[in-house]
């Protein structure tokens, strides 16, 4: 029935542009030959409004059931023709663009060549259009609710914003009751200068007292939180997430549109730590932190040592930190730059020690952490910079900490004046009462279990995924599940409430409509499909399922086409040939390999 | 003898096929007997795409994808990596040499190694002369 | 699920010398599912003996088609029409495909594209693991669910050999101690008792050994 569809060309000639690389009457002449082909036209500026308008008349005048447009990349104004044609009646998939300008005009060298290469391209247009098959729209329905897994400080902030925007949020934690401490977040640096009796700035990290209030505000939202509560199994895709939750043995369906994964981190102390930690007057960054905040007067004990009056504190950062090579990722080093500079500073002004700070790398780039870095110099604090090549050593000598230091811009200047002692290349001795070194951001425990239900993938330092250039970093490999927090990196309270702003931004746009209209990208034959499951293992974005096709009936395999991201790696992986890709079926992709 | 091969370029449309355009808005220029197909992800790309383009007459075919860790789908990439070596294997049993068949990864951005590439692989194909699929008769 | 691997090309070509219409028979059951004999790797298939007859100066016609079950004789004869013509079948089905295709076609000449391995299942995307050697005779129940035939190397009855170490076969270090396995799961079932029942010696007669074997199913046939 299909068997000659009537197919229109129109050139565009990018404003003439065109003519001066080849004769376009002689192209369309060569183009109306083909068979199939019922109109040939040029226009100066099909982009343009008028352009577009000029398009749908002659596609309505000529009667054409396909669309051939010549001209520039497709990636250039694609939507706008796929658009218009769906206005002149076609449907959007029934048309095929020739990368002329890009492709062809502007890549010949010889303009003798420009005629015969775009005659071919437009040849191949032309055939790979006539095997166009039309694209159906799905309406997906899109449930304005949320599941917000961990109701850590990251987990509960972002069930208030999600609730002011209008989506229903539904909160659970694994354990007994809501943890603000759960998150291994930075402290604001307006935080500790507002400590510091300088500035005063929107009190958000750091200081936990507030987490109460913030629970508080959940019950009076009537936000649900089910606490000791976990995912056991996740099926459906974006828009409408079938979870099953497990309170205690006791099972519960949600069908929620979106999922959000706020499930913290955890503090572990680094290898170096490990070795040395035994010995009591060497802390953690964390640790040392909820002493300042909490435990005064025992950090102070801790720091007078019988034979000296002085209290000396010496922090170690990077190279030698927790784990090798891991301490040198850029988010670890800043979280630990900030903890010793805001540790450095309190330690000064509050217990008057003599800090010095040990370090192969610092990272000071954000808002306010400049003047935290000045602060600390300021206020007398010592830095060592250290090469990675020869970290500090420590020693414990009775009973004192001995740091060992070669410091690389102060290296020489000791060398000439050094007394001849032989100090074995690390000329500096910083005798410490208290040592502070690097700890670990891990995820919190059970995100592994979480992932393989989730079905999202682990990803380099961080938790989820993370780092790809094509992909925004709250996003996880499967659309409508997203991340944020401290279970996707280290962040400050600012960053956090970005992150939290940025992610409920997304579930917002994603949800606010009832429905969706999302393109069949993928159609699956089930005649065809042998159920072999590879596409369902192999699809990244755990878009297709199986299940029954039509209810009682047998078993298929079939597309989410809301979380279908259209890479088409199922149908190339498909070894029954049941997977088509609408947009790109083997046959259209032959007609193009004609040389 | 003159002879200008038939070249394919399967192009993921997230990276090299960008890079193409830009590569021909520059107006640099890159020989005309590169035909660029477009493909949504190399991990769309299949072994009989790639024998049916020596089938049609191609003398070479090369395969952008995007560089590894940054395929928007996470892994199609990768996978076009492995059934690219798979079938370099089997064109070379087949009886067509292997060097025919050229992998490379490239970001979206990087439009001048993609005509350094495309210049570079154009000049390799020709060296190895017509495709025996089309010399014998 | 009947598991196989594609031969490698160089080892069908020279079976397709002196052919000229050759005709690549796919099954969409089994071998599709272990991704060796699908419309897909027919089609790759059917495309190399194209291009290699003609980068040999040879010019042959191969067509392509795939069937539900190569195993069943209907299905086979329902290719009575698309055969002819050809001159050599080549069946992308496991072993029993090929025999089938062979009983069907007498005239024809009938070669295998696949190696047929095993009887298991993916473990993963890609790897396939033995689970069942149909010894005949399923002792399965004794054992806790685990088949010491097919997953003991040395298909023994009664225990693990002296080479099981660690939870490992002697043979090779990747492959878990079949009896090891039995062992750790009858533990967690509570039924180690199972173990202290001596199983005799197994009749290998309704095995291979005993020669081509037949299942006859009296009131199912006609």
């Amino acid at each position: 029935m299909d068997s000659s569809p009537k197919i229109g060309v129109f050139l565009c000639t990018c404003g003439h542009m065109m003519n001066d690389y080849f004769d376009t009457r002689a192209l369309l002449a060569s183009a109306a030959k083909e068979p199939g082909v019922s109109s040939v036209d040029e226009c100066g500026f099909l982009c343009t409004k008028s352009g577009l308008e000029w398009l749908k008349i002659k596609i309505a005048r000529s009667g054409c059931e396909r669309v051939v447009i010549a001209g520039c990349s497709p990636h250039q104004h694609e939507l706008k023709f796929r658009q218009a044609i769906e206005e002149a009646g076609l449907n959007r998939s029934l048309m095929t663009i020739a990368n002329l300008r890009e492709g062809c005009v502007w890549v010949c060298r010889d303009k003798k060549e420009c005629l015969p290469k775009a005659e071919r391209m437009l040849k191949a247009a032309i055939h790979r259009v006539a095997l166009a098959k039309p694209v159906d729209m799905v309406q997906a329905r899109m449930s304005s609710s949320a599941l917000i897994i961990g109701a850590g400080e990251s987990g509960v902030r972002i069930a208030l914003e999600l609730h002011r925007l209008g989506i229903q949020p539904l909160l659970i934690d694994s354990q007994p009751r809501p943890e603000g401490e759960r998150e291994a977040f930075l402290p604001t640096p307006c935080t500790i200068l507002g400590n510091g009796g300088s500035s005063s700035g929107q009190d958000t990290g750091g200081q936990r007292h507030d987490f109460s209030a913030l629970v508080k505000e959940l019950s009076h939202k009537k936000i649900e939180l089910l606490t000791s509560t976990e995912v056991r199994e996740v099926a459906g895709g974006v828009g409408a997430f079938r979870v099953v939750l497990d309170t205690q043995g006791r099972e519960r369906l949600v069908e929620v549109g979106s999922i959000v994964v706020a499930s913290g981190s955890r503090l572990e102390d680094g290898a170096n730590l490990a070795k040395l930690g035994s010995y009591s007057r060497i802390v953690s960054l964390g640790r040392l932190q909820k002493m300042i905040e909490a435990e005064p007067e025992r950090l102070e004990r801790m720091m007078i040592t019988a034979e000296r009056r002085a209290k000396h504190v010496c922090f170690i950062l990077g190279g030698d930190g927790p784990q090798g090579e891991k301490s040198l990722v850029a988010p670890f080093v800043k979280r630990a730059s900030i903890m010793a500079l805001n540790q450095a500073i309190l330690l000064r002004r509050r217990f008057k020690a003599e800090v010095a700070i040990v370090a192969s790398d610092i990272i000071v780039c954000g808002t306010g952490l400049e003047d935290l870095y000045r602060l600390a110099r300021q206020s007398g604090v010592l830095f060592f910079r250290t090469p990675e090549s020869r970290p500090p050593q420590v020693s414990l000598e009775k009973g004192v900490i001995k740091v060992r230091v070669y410091d690389s811009a102060l290296a020489d200047c000791i060398r000439e004046s050094a007394s001849g002692e032989d100090d074995g290349g690390y000329p500096i001795l910083i005798q410490a009462d208290l040592l502070a070194l690097e700890d670990e951001v891990l995820p919190s425990l059970g995100t592994e279990t979480l992932q393989s239900i989730l079905r999202v993938d682990l990803a380099g330092i961080s938790s989820f995924y993370q780092g790809n250039i094509h992909l925004k970093p709250n996003l996880s490999n499967r659309r409508g599940v997203f991340v944020v927090g401290s279970c996707h990196g280290v962040e400050d309270g600012g960053e956090m409430l970005n992150d939290i702003r940025s992610v409920a931004m997304a579930v917002f746009s994603l949800l606010s409509r009832p429905n969706l209209a999302v393109e069949q990208k993928v159609v699956i034959n089930t005649d065809k499909c042998a159920l072999c499951l590879t596409c369902i293992r192999t699809c990244p974005h755990r878009a297709i399922e199986f299940g029954e096709v039509k209810a009682g009936q047998k078993w298929g395999a079939r597309v989410i086409p809301q979380a279908c991201q259209g890479c088409g790696i199922c149908a190339g992986e498909c070894p029954a040939k049941a997977i088509e890709m609408v947009q790109y079926s083997d046959d259209q992709i032959f007609s193009e390999l004609t040389l | 003898m003159d002879f200008t091969p038939a070249i394919v370029a399967f192009c993921c449309e997230n990276s090299a096929y960008r890079a193409a355009d830009t590569a021909g808005a520059r107006q640099e220029g890159y020989p005309s007997n590169i035909s660029i197909c477009r493909l949504p992800c190399s991990g769309k790309l299949e072994v009989i795409h790639i024998l049916k383009a020596f089938e049609e007459g191609a003398d070479g075919v090369f395969v952008f994808a995007c560089h590894p860790d940054s395929c928007r789908f996470l892994l199609g990439n990768v996978r076009a990596g492995k059934r690219i070596e798979h079938t370099a294997a089997l064109l070379e049993k087949i009886g067509i040499e292997k060097e025919r068949l050229r992998f490379f990864y490239l970001s979206e951005l990087e439009w001048t190694q993609f005509l350094d590439l495309v210049r570079q692989g154009n000049e390799s194909i020709k060296s190895l002369g017509p495709s025996p699929i089309k010399v014998k008769p | 699920m009947i598991v196989a691997e594609q031969k490698d090309i160089a080892e069908i070509i020279p079976m397709t010398e002196g052919y000229q219409n050759i005709l690549v028979i796919g099954c969409d059951t089994c071998v599709t599912v272990c991704l060796a004999g699908g419309a897909k790797e027919v089609a790759i298939l059917a495309c190399s003996l194209r291009l290699a007859a003609r980068a040999r100066g040879k010019k042959v016609q191969v067509d392509e088609i795939s069937i539900e079950r190569q195993c069943e004789k209907e299905f086979v004869d329902s290719l009575q029409s698309t055969v002819r013509g050809h001159d050599l079948l080549i069946s992308m089905g496991c072993g029993i495909g090929v025999q089938t295709i062979a009983e069907q076609f007498p005239n024809l000449a009938v070669v295998p594209a696949l190696n047929t391995k095993l009887l298991g299942l993916p473990e993963r995307q890609g790897v396939w693991v033995e689970r069942c050697q149909a010894c005949g005779q399923c002792i399965l129940d004794k054992t806790g669910g685990i088949c010491p035939i097919s997953r003991c190397s040395k298909s023994l009855l009664n225990g693990p050999c002296g080479g099981s170490q660690n939870g490992k076969c002697e043979i090779n270090k990747e492959i878990d101690c079949g009896w090891h396995l039995i062992y750790e799961r009858l533990k967690s079932l509570g039924r180690l008792g199972c173990l202290e029942e001596i199983m005799p010696a197994k009749d290998w007669s309704r095995s291979r050994n005993g020669g081509p074997r037949k299942v006859i199913r009296e009131d199912m046939c006609l």
